[in-house]
């Protein structure tokens, strides 16, 4: 059947049906919804216990509008037993898998019953992979129904015009190569994940006895890796010692800052040989150049530049900023955010947006600017996603008072948005030459000629302005100090989880969506001990494992070979079955091989282990003994910890400091500015603070102590007047 | 199968440090001409040098600590 006659088909299906069923993704999506297709009039939010649906009539029509939470199903393994290789699934309701899920039961329970009296289902979850399979597997097992009878809406915010416009548009079916590829993705991460993760687990199970999880995955293999390589470069790091020469020059009474023209000097002889020879000698300007320079404005905002820009303005972790950016996306304030778009097509009604944009009290001004000038096209990107245009925000006001962390990445986003409609910035970059014999200096200057885009992108484009020094072609310089300075070259910086997603991306691991989770994942097992992605005793342990015995899990080989399958899906080259056959044929090869090893494997892993615990409950040395080390300890009695020094077992040392009974404590390199004492980091899930261990008696803390107690006291009191009640 | 001088680590085929220790060493040898160049010093000065240096890397100054301790002149055979 040809798109006209399927189209009549479903006209003439809506004109005799009338009761209409809409799966959204989230509850903030249903209301949304619920609220752009009934105008607000008829519309009434029914509530079953802790779940809730919207009904209201549309025309001839009753819609109803539930919502799932996510994924409502999972995949778990068809056969019994906590083991491998298990490698047949089935789709189940998620609590079934993940016990915390007891959210999902009421859901799917609901979805089931009003699936009962529906005649027509659609799927108006968020159109990318994980959300077309989220509606897939929502019609197919909670409603029952047949996925080929759905319709889906599309759309990319969650504006009133947008939805109406999806829902009055709406596509006949469902995306089913989109969704075979996200089943497929989702079955083979499942594979490896599971599999390997059992493997490493169990092998140290049957080495030490031990039941600590151990996890790796498609992804996380391969993250590990960046983290693991990078970690060996700097501890495999020599530095080379280098001198670089800075002149202070004297013009008429002006002090002149010069840069020796060599960057690097390699022998110190030399340096100090130039900074003797032209020590308090007469340099001349040689020449004048000035450079003007264009700069166009920063494309738009896809998920990672947005992720990239939020780290390096508020320091916001990737996930942080993906919730972030989710919650304003629910609000509809903007546009999908999880998009690889860097394009702002002709679709998108940037007038209508600037419009909204002028009601704003702090971008009233901007948005009028661009729309009085008529420069209504954006700047693109180069890259693009076919489901969805780049991040931008929709022109609507807050319908809530938005926290200060939303606000930041609001602001961010709408600047950017603004900034793309601006003229190119002019820069003037200006050298001049300064002689001394066979030597030479430059001295630099910048100045913006003129803002352009950056006025609007304000205060996120910065240029370090410096005006070059009133000097002119033959003027001469006393060059009235020469300083030549040691330099070592540094070993490249650790990953922070910035670069770390951005190193996800530009070797295609993982989705714009998952990568800031695998990031975290890397942190939260235990492989690295801090932000700066230092590598744990126990990741190494992992790395080296699977270096040795399954390096294919630490390669972008296998996912590289998986995206393209996925690709191969989506295109009809290929389909979701024989992804399978292949994975699980790999898969396979690696656990025989895997199982041959599991001693060597578990003695590694066991070591590492071993190792990382004892390192996590290291403080640093004593300072009472200076031989021992404290350490955390738990009181066997009270079952309070403290730090203790491991000298006490001789009999030799017996300090003990107090600790705070919560949170995780780590050593800083660093020592207390009051009393000199090793400082830590206590992270609660509250809050992050330091202390030093001498905090109960150290001077500087006293106020801070006296105020805790203070705390305590009162909450005490508290308590006590709450019992008496 | 024996131990890393240095670590505790298994050593590396036909060698007494293991792989990660040895890899150091290698850079460490790597490396002993550009400081020759640069500041005319010895093998033990150069040890001493390196080891002071924050921006060298913890297995750098694990193999030179143990270079230094042996009284090294010329590094490990």
């Amino acid at each position: 059947m040809d798109w006209t006659g399927l189209l009549h088909q479903i006209r003439e299906r809506r004109a005799k049906l009338s009761r209409v069923l809409i799966i959204s993704e989230k509850p903030t999506a249903a209301k949304r919804i619920a609220e752009a297709l009934s105008q607000r009039e008829s519309l009434s939010e029914i509530k079953k216990g802790r779940v809730s649906y919207y009904e209201f009539k549309r025309g001839k029509d009753t819609l109803v509008v539930a919502y799932a939470l996510g994924h409502l199903y999972d995949l778990r393994q068809t056969e019994k037993g906590w083991t491998y290789p298990r490698l047949e699934t089935e789709w189940v309701p998620k609590y079934e898998v993940v016990k915390k899920a007891t959210g999902i039961k009421p859901i799917i329970r609901l979805i089931k019953r009003l699936a009962k009296e529906a005649d027509e289902f659609v799927v108006a979850t968020d159109y990318d992979i994980e959300g077309s399979l989220i509606g897939y597997l929502a019609v197919k097992y909670a409603c029952g129904t047949d996925p080929a009878n759905a319709k889906r809406m599309i759309f990319s915010s969650l504006t009133a015009k947008d939805l109406e416009n999806a829902y009055e548009n709406m596509s006949p079916t469902l995306e089913f190569p989109m969704i075979e590829a996200g089943q497929a993705r989702h079955e083979v991460d499942w594979l490896y994940g599971i599999n390997l993760t059992r493997a490493l687990t169990l092998a140290i199970k049957s080495t030490a006895g031990w039941f600590k999880i151990v996890s790796t995955g498609r992804v996380q293999g391969p993250a590990l890796a960046f983290v693991a390589k990078r970690e060996q470069d700097i501890n495999l790091f020599v530095p080379v010692p280098f001198w670089t020469i800075k002149a202070m020059g004297d013009h008429d009474g002006v002090k002149i800052e010069l840069e020796y023209s060599r960057k690097r000097i390699d022998i110190k002889k030399e340096a100090d040989a130039i900074g003797g020879e032209l020590q308090g000698k007469q340099a001349h300007v040689d020449s004048i150049e000035k450079k003007k320079s264009m700069q166009k404005p920063p494309v738009p905002f896809n998920l990672s530049g947005l992720q990239a820009e939020s780290y390096k303005h508020f320091g916001f972790k990737p996930s942080r900023t993906l919730v972030l950016a989710q919650k304003l996306y629910l609000d509809a304030l903007i546009s999908y955010p999880r998009t690889s778009s860097q394009k702002i097509p002709a679709s998108v009604d940037v007038k209508e947006i600037l419009h909204g944009l002028k009601g704003f009290k702090q971008y009233g001004s901007l948005a009028k600017r661009v729309l009085d000038g008529g420069m209504f096209t954006p700047v693109q990107g180069k890259k693009d996603d076919p489901a969805h245009p780049a991040i931008h925000p929709t022109g609507v006001k807050p319908p809530r008072r938005l926290t200060p962390s939303e606000k930041k990445v609001f602001d961010l986003i709408v600047r950017r948005f603004i900034a793309l409609f601006g003229e190119p910035s002019v820069k003037e970059s200006s050298r001049a030459d300064v002689r001394c014999n066979n030597h030479l200096f430059h001295v630099r200057g910048l100045r913006v000629l003129k803002q352009g885009w950056m006025e609007f992108y304000q205060p996120y484009a910065t240029t370090n302005e410096k005006e070059l020094p009133p000097i002119e072609k033959g003027d001469s310089v006393r060059l009235a100090s020469v300083h030549v300075t040691d330099k070592q070259t540094s070993p490249l910086p650790r990953y922070n989880p910035s670069s770390l997603l951005k190193a996800l991306e530009r070797e295609n691991l993982g989705t714009k969506a998952t990568r800031s989770r695998i990031a975290d994942s890397v942190r939260s097992r235990g492989y690295v001990l801090n932000d700066r992605f230092e590598l744990s005793t126990l990741g190494y342990a992992l790395f080296e494992t699977l270096e040795q015995y399954v390096p294919e899990m630490l390669s972008t080989e296998l996912t590289r070979q998986l995206e393209k399958q996925m690709e191969g899906i989506q295109d009809g080259d290929t389909d979701r079955e024989q992804v399978l056959v292949d994975a699980k044929r790999e898969l396979l090869k690696i656990l025989e091989r895997f199982r041959v090893m599991e001693a060597a494997i578990g003695n590694t892993l066991v070591g590492g282990l071993r190792r990382y615990w004892k390192e996590k409950q290291e403080i640093g040395p004593c300072p009472t003994c200076n031989v021992g080390t404290l350490n955390m300890i738990s009181s066997s009695k009270t079952g309070k910890r403290f730090l203790g020094c491991s000298n006490y077992k001789e009999g030799r040392c017996e300090q003990t400091y107090p600790l705070p009974q919560s949170g995780e404590i780590s050593p800083l390199d660093k020592m207390c500015p009051h009393c000199g004492y090793q400082m830590i980091k206590i992270a609660s899930r509250r809050r992050v603070w330091e202390t030093c261990i001498n905090w109960a008696e150290c001077p500087g803390r006293r106020d801070d102590f006296e105020e805790l107690e203070k705390r305590r006291k009162s909450h005490a009191k508290r308590k006590m007047g709450g019992k008496s009640k | 199968m024996n131990v890393c001088s240095v670590c505790s680590r298994d050593v590396a085929e036909d060698s007494e440090l293991c792989n990660y220790h040895r890899h150091a060493l290698d850079n460490l040898r790597a490396t002993f001409d550009d400081w020759k160049r640069a500041l005319e010093i010895d093998w033990k000065e150069y040890l001493n040098r390196v080891h002071e240096l924050d921006e060298t890397g913890m297995w750098v100054r694990e193999i030179a600590e143990h270079l230094m301790s042996q009284g090294s002149s010329s590094g490990l055979q």
